[in-house]
């Protein structure tokens, strides 16, 4: 069934449906999976994975995609009998590699992992282990199913398996520890742990998530070349496009449920499911500009109105997402401890009132600056940080010079280390820059005294990526965002404000009294925007807002942003390594390397005829979807 | 609006050579081992200082007439009070006699005990022998304990977990001297197994290790236990399940690494309070040792002693605790590189 790229008749995809059988010619599969079921049983029993049917054939490529608490990750650690001790999972039939999975001892697990399966898992920085070299982790394979060529000496064997995934200098590399690698090097390395024991099945776990783009185009590019090799592959990943560069076959989750499947460029164009829709409508690009990416009313409920067979019997005793509610020993957590969350989206509305986000937000007078002014400018901005144990220093940020005027939305672009943060924090004016200077309508954060520079740190706020943590525990949701109007306004008129201002970000009024760890990470951002909103700034800084979110997600954090820009005419200097996200939102954007602007300018030039070098590479490097893959027409 | 121009900027050489090179990190973990033994060698010197002159100043402020101690039953005769006093130099003020102290203490001199009437630093090596034999078993035992219970209840058997809390609860609440007595009531008075008349013997060297080692063991296996459970959530512990390795597998190879950072620090604490002389238990079982004479030389003010004693403690924690540094500093490539990559 990878073959087809015509268009079937859509129920023939919908997932619940039974798989067509497989014609006799082809190879007998490597995983054969009828109704896969892991629940977790404690104190809060939760199904994760509902009836979940998988077929994977030799040399095959079948992708998981899905947000948090899909199920993926859990799909993917069953068929390596790794679920967690907590978790039972049952099936109809689960075949690896031709034998019962059911029936499996413990020891033949063993021998089945690494050897027949191996897994790779996202963030290789803490997937391997940071006491032993890499050398050593790539032979714990070797030595646990004993394959090494000489007894005792592996060196040569994991200098060969290094070379394979692309590493130069491997025997250098061999002796160093995860942590003195780059995030590129150290990913290689994990994938050649996983590929040691040359297994059929290679399982990766967000392969390519929290690398650059560069660095991601080039695991993308070694995990094809092993494809090419005949081994087959899982991929796990919420990102579409780098699955579609990957897999064959595509299988999209959703609360525990394939909620549909299929050849991956079949289901691409022509999605029939309203979630599969809606989560490539999310996906932000160049074609997704000046449209909203998430569905605009109503907020479709797919739990509610299951489409096909999806969505389920069970569905009531469903309450959040899964992920919160997975406690169990032994198991490595798939996610950050998620608490749980306000229940349902806890959102009112998904479009900002226009006119009452422009009487509460709109900048205050003395926050527009004289016509030709730019609110927000740095002028040959240039800081230095001295490398540890004396060994000089390091340019950060090299004589960047940017202006902001009102309205306009900023992008600033670069791989992680390229002096975009350190940017947002000497224009938000808590570092002081060692040469050049920093103006705010005009006015220099180094001139003036305490009095005038608290004037102006109203005029600039900020949102941070990780806005949890920027919140006082301590606080309810109506205390962070009222904080900033203290001393401001008086007490009544602050809470009001507070009150209006939740609204026009949609979220509903019961948050108020809400301890900020209750929050889900949407929820989180839009609390942030508010008190970022609440003193009428003029420019918001945003430091990587919607990196941490699902997809689905990060569409509403970025409409939402959208439209308060438009509403308001606040400006937005939006700092992002994802250049999909830059290219759907902001009119101008500057291009970072190695602390120097190499490349500035209106988007549509920049990325759609980008002259240096740098640039080129990073827009060359984006992973996008197919050609023609579905795109609601806005 | 006004818009800017889209330009770009053209690869310079300035660009290069901004990004550090990091194969070269590795290197350097040598020089760092140098400097952090030559800063806590500085470190040691100075505490040492601290410390003589601390109780320097403590014991002289304490109640009571040198001299008259000195005398014993003598203490009226003035002829022999001023010849006394000439002798052992206290007509000097009492910053000299701290400067002539500290002069003396690199060649090996500690004074003369005032009590004992011999060279402190001879009847400190003849304390340190049993106490070193009672520290380093106590030790031994207490890690041995340690390690073992951790490990046994972080496997796959649901009821040591709990019975271990139980003992650790036991343990660690009882007051020390309490546990050695019921130690030295229950085994050698009652059953008998365990003499501790001779304390130079194996058997006598028993039961005060004992009651040293079960305290600090349990509480060295719930800082392991922690550590291994924190290390077997870890994403490294998937990976090397993934790999076909078992359960104890892992817990050997990857957790009890993890875990051991941790207790190396509490292990060297430990040590160096047992090099210091265990009053209670050396006072329960009788035993001769650094926390004896200390206590003897505190009630007599025997100020050469408790000077010399208050020395060799603290240069045993100083010793105790650089060792475990350096052990961590092996154990973890994360604290050996400078920068993170």
């Amino acid at each position: 069934m990878t073959a087809t790229l015509t268009a079937t008749a859509p129920d023939r995809r919908l997932a619940a449906d039974p798989l067509p059988a497989p014609s006799p010619d082809q190879a007998a599969p490597l995983v054969a999976v009828r109704n896969l079921t892991v629940r977790f049983t404690g104190r809060r029993p939760v199904t994760a994975v509902k009836g979940l049917d998988l077929t994977i054939r030799p040399g095959q490529t079948v992708a998981l995609v899905g947000e948090s608490g899909s199920g993926k990750s859990v799909t993917a650690r069953s068929l390596v009998g790794l679920a967690g001790e907590a978790a039972v999972v049952t099936a109809d039939r689960f075949e690896l590699a031709g034998r019962d999975a059911r029936r499996l001892t413990e020891r033949q697990w063993r021998a089945l992992r690494g050897g027949g399966v191996g897994l790779v898992l996202q963030d290789a920085l803490t997937a391997l282990d940071p006491l032993r070299t890499v050398g050593q982790e790539i032979t714990e394979v070797l030595k646990t199913h004993r394959l090494g060529r000489r007894r005792r000496h592996y060196a040569d064997q994991v200098n060969e398996l290094l070379t394979a995934v692309g590493v130069d200098d491997p025997a250098v590399r061999a002796r160093q520890y995860a942590h003195q690698l780059s995030g590129g090097l150290r990913q290689r390395a994990l994938i050649a742990s996983g590929l040691a024991g040359e297994p059929d099945l290679l399982i990766v776990d967000e392969p390519t998530t929290a690398l650059d783009v560069s660095v991601q185009a080039q695991i993308i590019d070694l995990l094809r070349q092993h494809q090419a090799r005949g081994t087959a592959l899982l991929v796990i990943s919420h990102d579409l496009a780098v699955v579609s560069r990957l897999a064959d076959h595509l299988i999209v989750m959703r609360d525990g449920r394939a909620v549909e499947q299929g050849p991956t460029l079949e289901v691409l164009r022509h999605p029939v499911h309203r979630y599969t829709k809606d989560l490539l409508a999310a996906v932000p690009s160049r074609a997704s500009r000046s449209r909203r990416l998430s569905p605009d009313p109503p907020i479709f409920d797919y739990r509610a109105t299951p489409s096909g067979r999806a969505g389920g019997a069970d569905d009531a005793q469903r309450t959040s997402s899964p992920s919160s509610r997975r406690r169990h020993r032994h198991h490595t957590r798939l996610r950050p401890l998620a608490t749980p969350t306000i229940g349902g989206s806890g959102l009112s509305h998904q479009r900002v009132d226009t006119r009452a986000a422009a009487e509460l937000a709109r900048p205050a007078p003395e926050a527009i600056p004289p016509a030709g002014t730019p609110v927000l400018a740095a002028r040959e901005v240039t800081k230095y940080f001295s490398l540890p144990g004396g060994r000089g220093r390091r340019r950060a940020v090299a004589q960047v010079s940017l202006e902001l005027f009102p309205g306009q939305k900023l992008g600033l672009v670069g791989q992680s280390g390229s002096g975009k943060s350190t940017l947002a924090r000497i224009l938000l004016g808590l570092i002081r820059p060692d040469a050049g200077r920093v103006e705010v309508q005009g006015q220099s954060w180094a001139a003036g005294d305490k009095a005038s520079r608290a004037r102006l740190r109203r005029q600039v706020q900020f949102i941070s990526q990780n806005s949890a943590g920027s919140f006082d525990p301590r606080y309810t949701v109506a205390e962070i965002i009222g904080e900033p109007l203290r001393g401001v306004l008086p007490a009544r008129q602050a809470a009001d404000r507070v009150v209006r201002l939740l609204d026009v970000v949609g979220l509903r009024p019961e948050v108020l009294d809400v301890s900020p760890r209750l929050l889900s990470g949407g929820q989180a951002q839009r609390v942030a925007i508010c008190r970022a909103l609440a003193l009428r700034p003029a420019v918001i800084i945003c430091d990587e807002p919607v990196s941490a979110l699902d997809v689905s997600i990060q569409a509403q954090v970025l409409d939402l942003l959208d439209e308060l820009n438009r509403a308001t005419g606040t400006a937005l200097a939006f700092i992002s390594h994802d250049l999909g996200v830059v290219h759907h939102l902001v009119d101008q954007v500057i291009v970072m390397n190695n602390g120097f602007v190499v490349e500035q300018g209106d988007v549509e030039a920049v990325f759609g005829d980008p002259r240096h070098p740098y640039t080129q590479s990073l827009v060359r490097a984006i992973p996008r979807l197919p050609a023609g893959a579905a795109h609601p027409s806005a | 609006m006004p818009q800017l121009a889209h330009w770009s900027r053209p690869a310079t050489a300035e660009l290069a050579g901004v990004v550090a090179d990091p194969p070269a990190r590795h290197r350097r973990s040598g020089r760092r081992l140098y400097r952090l033994v030559g800063a806590r060698l500085a470190q040691a010197v100075f505490v040492l200082w601290a410390a003589i002159t601390v109780t320097f100043v403590a014991v002289h402020a304490m109640p009571g007439d040198t001299v008259s101690l000195l005398l014993g039953e003598n203490r009226d005769d003035p002829v022999l009070r001023a010849a006394t006093i000439a002798r052992w130099g206290l007509d000097q003020p009492a910053w000299a006699q701290y400067l002539i102290y500290l002069r003396r203490i690199p060649s090996g001199d500690l004074g003369t005990s005032y009590s004992l009437r011999q060279p402190v630093a001879e009847l400190i090596a003849q304390s340190m022998v049993p106490t070193f034999q009672l520290a380093a078993a106590g030790l031994v035992a207490a890690v041995v304990i340690g390690f073992v219970v951790a490990y046994a209840t972080t496997g796959r058997l649901p009821l040591l977990r709990p019975a271990a809390n139980t003992l650790e609860i036991v343990f660690l609440s009882a007051p020390p001297f309490w546990l050695a007595i019921v130690l030295l009531a229950v085994f050698s008075f009652k059953l008998g197994w365990f003499s501790v008349i001779d304390y130079r013997s194996a058997a006598g060297l028993v039961l005060p290790a004992a009651a040293i080692a079960l305290p600090m063991g349990f509480y060295l296996a719930q800082v392991l236990r922690d550590g291994i459970d924190r290390a077997l959530e870890q994403p490294f512990a998937l990976t090397a399940r993934a790999r076909g390795l078992s359960w104890a597998g892992v817990r050997r190879r990857h957790a009890l690494r993890h875990a051991s950072l941790p207790a190396i620090t509490l292990i060297g604490l430990i040590a160096g309070g047992l090099l210091g002389g265990a009053v209670i238990c050396e006072t329960v079982f009788a035993r001769p040792g650094l926390g004896q004479i200390a206590v003897a030389a505190v009630m007599v003010k025997d100020i050469p002693l408790i000077l010399g004693i208050a020395l060799v403690s603290t240069f045993a924690y100083i010793a105790a605790s650089t060792t475990a540094d350096l052990a961590a500093l092996i154990l973890d490539p994360r604290l050996r590189a400078g920068a993170k990559a």
